[in-house]
């Protein structure tokens, strides 16, 4: 049986995976005053997501009352959250693991 | 930010003008005027100065906290809250000055006095600016709608995890509770002023709808709004 030996086991890979060093995040959370088609617009540009990932993400903001829209370095949360509040979402920064 | 090439026309009646270069002016005045006696050294740092929170809630709710955290928002308010205001007021100030129009950019249609308020204009904005146009429309909606307790008394208070998401109909209860909104200012007489900010709330929603249609044409309209 060659073939088993050059196969990879899958359980040893997915332990080696690393955790992608992404330990901050941006979350967006709900308010009943700003449009769902301006927050839509507001990822799309200052994010540069897909129309259908930005919609994504304003409908589970809208309906779970939050939503992560980004995720990095600590000094990356920071520029996006200001971004955020220069186009009136309410944001805020956290540790990934809180 | 930029799209491409998104280009808007809009025509603003007498009153509509009137109403928004107001209405940006009371951003302005809440915003404040640029720090001037400040520390030199304070701005070659970047440092602020303010830690806390502001007690306005209309201010609370356009500089909202960056953490849960209150050290870290503090911090993260000190080194950038200067930074926040000032991008704020140059939105306010953009759309103050289109429509006052000093230098004659709009195409003004008067009608009987040439004043101000017996003066529509046609006014163009620039891609560059359709942005600067958007975020000052809806920070004049947010601060409408913290003064018409839109949302409640809690809007820029520290949201909590709690915060609805273990609510299985959230949704459903968010689109009845905005329907309970709009029916609580229909009901109200025409005389009470609160119905006439509303309605200034809800048509800065329809103009801010309008604008993002005239920038990309795949966007629809909501239900909620601008009827």
């Amino acid at each position: 049986m060659v073939a088993d030996t050059l196969t990879p086991d899958l359980d040893e890979a997915s332990e080696t995976d690393i955790r992608p060093d992404r330990p901050w995040i941006c979350v967006v959370w709900d308010d009943p005053v700003n449009l769902m088609s301006y927050v839509t617009h507001v990822f799309m540009v200052l994010f540069g997501y897909s129309r259908f990932k930005a919609t994504e993400l304003m409908l589970k903001v809208h309906t779970e009352g939050k939503a992560v829209v980004s995720s990095g370095t600590r000094e990356e949360m920071e520029r996006d959250v200001s971004r955020l509040h220069e186009y009136g979402l309410w944001a805020t920064i956290q540790r990934d693991d809180e | 930010m930029s799209e491409k090439e998104p280009l808007i026309r809009h025509t603003f009646s007498s009153q509509e003008r009137y109403i928004l270069i107001n209405l940006a002016e009371q951003i302005l005045e809440l915003l404040g005027s640029p720090p001037e006696a400040r520390d030199p050294l304070h701005d070659v740092v970047g440092i602020s100065g303010s830690e806390l929170p502001p007690d306005d809630p209309v201010l609370k709710r356009l500089l909202p906290s960056a953490y849960k955290e209150i050290q870290d928002a503090a911090e993260f308010r000190r080194y950038t809250e200067d930074a926040l205001r000032e991008k704020k007021r140059a939105h306010a100030y953009l759309i103050r000055e289109a429509l006052i129009d000093d230098e004659g950019l709009g195409e003004e249609i008067v009608q009987g006095d040439k004043d101000l308020e017996s003066t529509s204009i046609r006014i163009s904005i620039k891609s560059e600016d359709a942005w600067s146009w958007l975020g000052g429309l809806n920070d004049i909606r947010l601060a409408l709608a913290v003064r018409l307790e839109i949302g409640g008394t809690t809007m820029g208070d520290l949201p909590s995890d709690s915060h609805r998401v273990d609510d299985a109909n959230a949704a459903g209860d968010l689109n009845e509770a905005q329907k309970k909104v709009h029916r609580k200012f229909e009901l109200m007489t025409d005389s009470d002023p609160m119905k006439a900010v509303y309605a200034v709330y809800n048509w800065l929603g329809w103009l801010q709808e309008e604008f993002l249609k005239q920038m990309d044409p795949e966007v629809q309209s909501e239900s909620t709004t601008g009827d």
